[in-house]
């Protein structure tokens, strides 16, 4: 039993990282949250949904579709609402409320578009296809889901780390000031990270698609991606992606051992332990950032 | 070129209004025939201006070659930028032994010569230097004058604001005085020093 | 100047005259709306004092609420105190709870800050779901009503002359509070704490205290609303309400006293108004957070008092051209 839940946790737990990962590369390029991010989420599972089960274009397409409309809605989300945001204020207080307004209208039009008649599960992909291993059962779904999130992160890392778009949004969050003196459009960067954020938010609407149900409250997910980041650190890329595999592992393990309830509230208690104790997160060590 | 002032007649204004953080709300700025007040700072320096900030604006936790590095971010040519770089390195040798230290371990001195080379990365028309002596060490503040005085002869426009006006005045040809937001004095370094009412207003000596 | 004391003095009077007789000419179901109202202006002040007087980017009120709620329901129906006292037991269990809780957190600042408080808040509400035993978990907490000398307070028309006044002398308090010291020494934390601290301002101490008040608020609108509605759900203590006095607030106009009294009756009025069309309703609420932070980040009083300072002070400016 312990094994199998270190599996399922291993699978969900990739998604999270993958969230974790959008709401890091946001809060250390621009020092500011996304609170409409569960609903990027949302909107790419249903995109995924509409695009396969409906349009029944090939998966790889969907993926890109996706990834692409995700991607657009954070350009959209950051040029118009931030932008007048930052100009007005900038304080923290408005770029979550901003968000967050923008998450309430997307999910009550989504109840209002009664999307959630017309979807309700996405097919499977590879039905009835399963990896035993020992007493565990991982389908293939889940294998797949877990390949292709990893595969997503080793992408970014190599993007993040060795492109020159990569330095320049590890130029901006460290400096950026500094990035402005050597020609790096700041505001580009931020456009391109909410961007890049929102796609891989949506992507991660996608692959969960085939293991849970689709509903229009998925964004619920946002609070264990904060979890996560914060977990991991939230200017620390890698401790983000380390977050949400210790965030997906511990839910399945406390839903095992302890009690189902409890998996609701395990994140919040994270959060607050995390954040009194080790507030650079559990992953950090050395320099210590004020928070 | 110097300009030089009193804390707050407005050098600084001026260095940040070139490059295009501050928006002037009257009056042109033009740059080789061009207007460029109103640009963003990224276009600025790609019209070749570069600056040179007060504070040690670095990347900490960047190594000193990718500080470097990223100075000719706007830049294609990747073996001219190799070849500036050692010439960055052969103006600041001690950069070259911690090529591959994190910025932000580096000291006051050493930090500047990061931000001076990482200007030269870019190789600029007018090079904006404000107040390139600012909390060094005297002896630091001789070599760092020095190598201004280099890298002007090797052909860079410079564009050097100071309050030390001794070492200013050492190595500038012309000179710009400015006292509270207006300019001056705009003479030639010679004709400045015949003339003693400016010296003993202006320049306290 | 004298003129224009006089008339606001009279204004203010002849508004809360009107207040205090509406119940007998409006119908039941509108009072209960105000009554609603009201309970939200004590909401919406209190937190405006954390968040908009203190400067603290703290979201956990709702869960004060819900401690507010549950103290004075389980207080009121089974132990034989007056229910005024329940209520202020209500105020004070929060403030006390909000004491402990901004313990650990006053070292935070800004998005840090408001997760763990959020965090707290949901602790908070698991724990009303949970605890069947005391709160009666999943199926809320029926509230016995309120009574005076064996007459029980069940109609919308009584109780709002206990809330009205409530709200009434907790408005008049919150004013008086941000021109005292208290007050000044909140503002000026919410400015810089460095500052603050050089001042000789304990700035943690203050910090605390600013949680315990707001949360005392919290706590009696909790109290209140027991009165009201005799019945709780930790369900309506979620998010969404945490952001409806984020709402209230900003719209309002943080850190002022209108404000989030001007906030409270938007917000509480317009649900109302749409109740046929709920789903649009939470399309149109989204996009009115959007263009109120993008076109009057200052919120509806705090744009007008902020464009009332820029007009003195170009007279003032014309003056001294002179």
């Amino acid at each position: 039993m312990f094994f199998q839940a270190l599996l399922s946790g291993l699978v969900t737990g990739s998604i999270y990282a993958l969230l974790a990962l959008g709401v890091v590369i946001i809060f250390k390029a621009t020092e500011s949250v996304n609170f409409a991010y569960g609903e990027i989420f949302m909107i790419g599972a249903y995109i995924g949904l509409a695009v396969y089960a409906y349009l029944k274009l090939p998966y790889p397409i969907v993926f890109v579709i996706t990834f692409m409309l995700g991607c657009l809605i954070g350009f959209v989300l950051e040029r118009g609402v931030l932008r007048s945001v930052l100009k007005a204020k900038g304080e923290i207080v408005a770029i979550v409320i901003a968000t967050v307004g923008f998450s309430v209208f997307i999910k009550g039009m989504f109840r209002f578009l009664r999307i959630t008649e017309f979807v309700r599960s996405f097919p499977t992909l590879f039905p009835s296809k399963m990896l035993n291993i020992g007493d565990s059962v991982i389908t293939a779904d889940g294998g797949v889901v877990l390949l292709i999130a990893l595969l997503i992160m080793i992408i970014f890392f190599i993007f993040f780390k060795f492109t020159k778009i990569g330095k320049a949004m590890q130029a901006v969050s460290q400096n950026f000031r500094a990035a402005s003196l050597v020609g790096i459009s700041v505001p580009g960067i931020f456009s391109f990270t909410w961007s890049l954020s929102s796609g891989i938010g949506a992507i991660s609407g996608l692959l969960i698609g085939p293991i849970i149900l689709i509903h229009p409250d998925m964004g619920i997910v946002l609070m264990q991606a904060f979890a996560a980041a914060i977990i991991g650190g939230v200017k620390n890329i890698p401790g983000a992606i380390f977050g949400g595999f210790v965030v997906g592992i511990i839910e399945n393990m406390v839903g095992l051992y302890v009690s189902t309830n409890f998996i609701v509230i395990a994140p919040f208690f994270a959060i607050i332990l995390v954040l009194i104790f080790k507030p650079e997160g559990i992953f950090t060590w050395g320099k210590k950032r004020l928070v | 070129m110097a300009l030089l002032g009193a804390n707050g007649s407005g050098k600084s204004t001026i260095v940040n209004t070139i490059s295009g953080f501050i928006v002037p709300t009257k009056g042109n700025i033009r740059f080789y025939d061009r207007r460029i007040n109103g640009l963003p700072p990224e276009k600025i320096v790609k019209a070749g201006i570069t600056q040179v900030p007060q504070a040690k604006e670095l990347f900490p936790d960047l190594t000193v070659k990718d500080n470097l590095e990223l100075g000719a971010y706007l830049r294609k040519d990747k073996a001219d930028i190799r070849r500036d770089l050692e010439v960055v390195y052969q103006y600041f040798p001690v950069l070259r032994d911690k090529n591959r230290k994190l910025a932000g371990s580096l000291s006051g001195g050493e930090q500047q010569m990061v931000n001076i080379g990482r200007g030269l990365m870019s190789r600029p028309r007018l090079f904006l230097l404000d107040e390139p002596s600012c909390r060094l060490a005297p002896i630091i503040v001789k070599q760092i004058f020095d190598i201004i005085k280099k890298i002007n002869e090797s052909g860079i426009t410079i564009l050097l604001i100071e309050q030390n006006v001794r070492m200013a005045m050492l190595i500038a040809e012309y000179v710009y005085i400015i006292q509270n937001g207006m300019i001056v004095v705009s003479d030639r370094k010679e004709n400045l020093e015949k003339k003693d009412d400016v010296r003993r207003t202006y320049l306290g000596w | 100047m004298n003129k224009h004391f006089n008339l606001r003095i009279f204004s203010f009077g002849f508004i809360i005259l009107v207040l205090l007789f509406l119940p007998a000419i409006l119908a039941t179901y509108w009072i209960y709306v105000l009554n609603l109202i009201f309970i939200y202006i004590i909401l919406a002040l209190g937190f405006n004092i954390l968040v908009g007087f203190a400067g603290q980017f703290a979201i956990c009120h709702v869960g004060f609420f819900g401690i507010g709620v549950y103290t004075y329901g389980l207080l009121n129906t089974n132990i034989p105190i007056p229910f005024l006292f329940s209520v202020l037991a209500g105020g004070i269990v929060a403030a006390v709870v909000g004491f402990l809780i901004a313990i650990p957190s006053i070292r935070m600042r800004d998005i840090y800050l408001a997760m763990v408080t959020f965090s707290f808040a949901e602790v908070l509400r698991w724990i009303f779901l949970n605890w069947d035993s005391v709160t009666g978990g999943p199926n809320g907490l029926r509230i016995s009503p309120a009574t005076i000398s064996k007459m029980q307070l069940t109609t919308d028309q009584q109780v709002y002359y206990v809330i009205f006044p409530c709200m009434f002398l907790l408005v008049v308090l919150t004013a008086n509070m941000a021109k005292s010291r208290l007050g000044r020494a909140f503002f000026s934390i919410k400015d810089s704490e460095a500052a603050a601290m050089a001042c000789g301002i304990d700035v943690y101490k203050y910090k605390i205290l600013a949680f315990g008040l707001s949360a005392f608020y919290a706590g009696v609108a909790g109290g209140l609303y027991g009165v009201l509605a005799g019945f709780i759900h930790p369900e309506s203590l979620g998010f969404l309400q945490t952001i409806l006095y984020l709402s209230m607030v900003v719209i309002g106009g943080l850190g002022t006293i209108p404000g989030p009294v001007i906030g409270a009756c938007l917000l509480g009025i317009v649900p109302e108004f749409l109740r046929e069309f709920s789903f649009l309703q939470e399309m149109l609420y989204g996009v009115v957070l959007m263009i109120f932070i993008v076109l009057m980040p200052l919120g509806i009083y705090g744009s007008m008092k902020a464009r009332y300072e820029k007009m003195m002070r170009d007279k003032m400016q014309d003056v001294e051209t002179l």
